[in-house]
């Protein structure tokens, strides 16, 4: 195991576990061509799990050409690198839900669905880098293909703009239960636990010998309202019941976003596997253990 | 008697519309840039042009010693995907209209060999020209994107419309084509740019220098590039094809209709072609006229070039280079906002687009 970063935070999930000892660490931007060639050349790389991005909807608003050099000019770099090396047979690249841009459907997405145009510059980048992971299998004949998420949670996200953080972050410093002015608490999400993503690329890369160059939708195939993925957090918590702020806007009809995973499940042989609930607990469970080093 | 003879009556409020505007025109040495760059030159706009190579050798409209266009424009050399210059050029040029044609290999067949400047120019090109407007000062009127059919992929039903065809264009080319294409109405959706995206069909017309490739300056290069005519050639996984085509100067009154209208800020078109032909056919009608063209001159070469018609050619390429079978472009959206038709007898145009090849290729040391 290779991973490539541009830096460790003493924070990381690899760090706080003790896995970062079993796997090599190697410093790096993916938009260094010279690197990544060198890289999978020189460690004999087999497959490549594409997962570096600029994440974080708002920032990609606020910084959009940042977040287009690295989710599509970085995923573009590594292509070519996986293209013009002679070790490298597979890639996996973390897509994302956002790829189908504003939709209007409340049903569960489909893969075929097109991408259309969004609010946030997040969605594009990720169409971007999606597409074209898609073109290397067609036109090159690469085992590569497309994994797309919603709503990802579990131990190890530093990110605490993200709803399931933040509500385990306001609760262990004991602040106010209070989630901003993004949202009304309405809108329904699919929430993934992180251990069966982390399936998924796996199932993906596994069967990449009939299925390259095609995406496929991860989720658990149930939508949540925000307000009560706050409130079984709480549960979760300690069992006691805290009232969720939300100011954003009321909206008249509650946006619901969630992927079909119906053709993962078929050809993959892949099953969301944590229930709610309990991925909440093994979450709060692992941010507890570790908080002091947030 | 600079625009009377290319606009229509119907058409007259761009006469004075691009007057002493400030125009940036990217891949303006290119083969649409460079029609653009000429009628807005002829319509009084100050023209900035910006292209990665500006040899004074380069076969371009721009470098016509006829037409003198070259001084007539600002040139400047730079690469799109270089964003500080991009930056540098759009926050010191106050463009009140900015057109983007710059792009890296609008043929497969350079697209496949060369895939990550491809999709670098044709993504990162875009993003730095929207990124470059977002944080200027002075923000431009109107920015259009130069699109493609291709990024619709293949055609289910008898054609493409704008908000009912899904974009599942999967080429290398088609695949950048569609991510630009994305971006610039969500750059509208989040920062209020007002991007107009136009998705076009086959363009033809003269000084189109891609002798290598597409398919009509290939055929005159077959059929006038050299003292004996040869037969063009048809590569035979095209057989089967069925592509769209609009005059150039048709296409040019498309796009300045759209960057004058308001309403169209923000919005995607496609354009509606003049005439939807079989790829065999359109060679065929190519080779027909020509011999009508060349009986004007030479009445013996005028027989060989009809004797010869067209060669079938079997690419050793391979399964690398797939392209869309067939593509059709529904236009009522385009002619619904902004009035535009095509206004070009398809036989005629093509006769006088052949009559600029074969004086060009027969007098190619004298320059055009």
């Amino acid at each position: 195991m290779y991973v490539l970063d541009r830096w460790l935070p003493t924070n990381s999930y690899l760090v706080l576990t003790g896995m970062i000892s079993k796997v090599n660490y190697i410093q790096g931007d993916i938009r260094d061509m010279d690197l990544l060639r060198l890289t999978l050349e020189r460690f004999e790389i087999n497959t490549v799990f594409h997962l570096a991005a600029q994440p974080i909807v708002p920032i990609s608003n606020i910084l959009p050409q940042e977040t287009f050099s690295i989710n599509a000019q970085g995923t573009y770099t590594i292509l070519e690198a996986v293209r013009t090396v002679s070790c490298t047979e597979r890639l996996v690249f973390a897509s994302s839900g956002a790829y189908y841009g504003a939709t209007s459907t409340d049903n569960a997405i489909l893969e075929t669905h097109p991408p259309l145009p969004a609010t946030n510059v997040y969605a594009p980048s990720k169409v971007a880098g999606d597409v074209a992971v898609r073109t290397y299998a067609h036109v090159y004949g690469m085992k590569t293909a497309a994994c797309r998420f919603m709503n990802t949670y579990g131990p190890g996200d530093s990110n605490f703009s993200r709803i399931i953080p933040r509500a385990i972050k306001n609760m262990i410093t004991n602040a106010p239960y209070d989630f901003g002015s993004r949202d009304d608490g309405s809108s329904q999400i699919d929430c993934l636990y992180i251990g069966d993503m982390a399936h998924a690329y796996t199932s993906v890369a596994e069967n990449l010998e009939t299925i390259a160059g095609e995406a496929f939708n991860f989720g658990t195939g149930i939508p949540t309202a925000l307000k009560e993925l706050t409130n079984k957090a709480s549960q979760a918590y300690d069992g006691k019941q805290r009232i969720p702020k939300f100011s954003g806007p009321i909206k008249s009809v509650p946006s619901i976003k969630y992927l079909d995973i119906s053709k993962s499940q078929q050809k993959l042989d892949w099953y969301p596997k944590t229930a709610l609930t309990e991925g909440l607990e093994k979450t709060i469970h692992w941010y507890q253990k570790h908080w002091d080093n947030f | 008697m600079t625009t009377a003879d290319h606009i229509p009556a119907e058409y007259e409020h761009l006469n004075e519309f691009f007057d002493a505007k400030n125009v940036l025109v990217t891949g303006g040495f290119g083969f649409v840039g460079g029609h653009v760059t000429k009628r807005l030159v002829d319509l009084g706009a100050n023209v900035t042009v910006v292209d990665i190579n500006t040899d004074p050798q380069r076969d371009s409209i721009m470098n016509c010693a006829s037409m003198d266009l070259r001084s007539k424009v600002l040139v400047q050399k730079a690469d799109v995907v270089d964003a500080n210059a991009m930056n540098e050029i759009i926050h010191e040029g106050r463009f009140h209209f900015i057109f983007h044609f710059a792009a890296y290999a609008s043929v497969i067949e350079k697209a496949v060999s060369a895939p990550y400047d491809t999709i670098m120019a044709n993504t990162m090109g875009w993003v730095n020209v929207l990124e470059a407007c977002r944080t200027a000062n002075h923000k431009p009127n109107m920015i259009f994107l130069s699109s493609t059919d291709k990024v619709y992929g293949e055609m289910e039903g008898d054609s493409y419309t704008e908000h009912l065809t899904p974009l599942r264009g999967i080429g290398v080319y088609d695949s950048a084509k569609l991510a630009a294409d994305v971006f610039s109405r969500t750059y509208h959706e989040a920062f209020g740019l007002p991007t107009v995206t136009l998705r076009m069909c086959n363009i033809y017309g003269p000084y189109d220098f891609n002798m290598g490739y597409r398919l009509l300056p290939k055929a005159m290069a077959n059929i006038f590039g050299n003292p004996e005519p040869t037969a063009p050639e048809l590569y035979f996984d095209a057989i089967e094809h069925h592509r769209d085509y609009l005059y150039v100067d048709d296409l040019v009154t498309a796009i300045l209709l759209l960057a004058h209208g308001k309403k169209c800020r923000g919005e995607v078109y496609n354009l509606s072609a003049g005439t939807y032909l079989p790829t065999p056919q359109m060679l065929k009608t190519i080779v027909e006229q020509a011999v009508q063209v060349e009986k004007e001159f030479d009445s013996d070469r005028a027989e060989t070039i009809l004797n010869n018609g067209i060669s079938i050619h079997v690419r050793s390429t391979g399964a690398t280079v797939h392209a869309i079978t067939k593509q059709h472009l529904n236009g009522s959206k385009i002619e619904d906002a902004t009035g535009f038709r095509s206004q070009t007898d398809f036989l005629s145009s093509l006769r006088e687009t052949i009559r600029f090849y074969r004086n060009y290729l027969k007098t190619k040391n004298e320059g055009c």
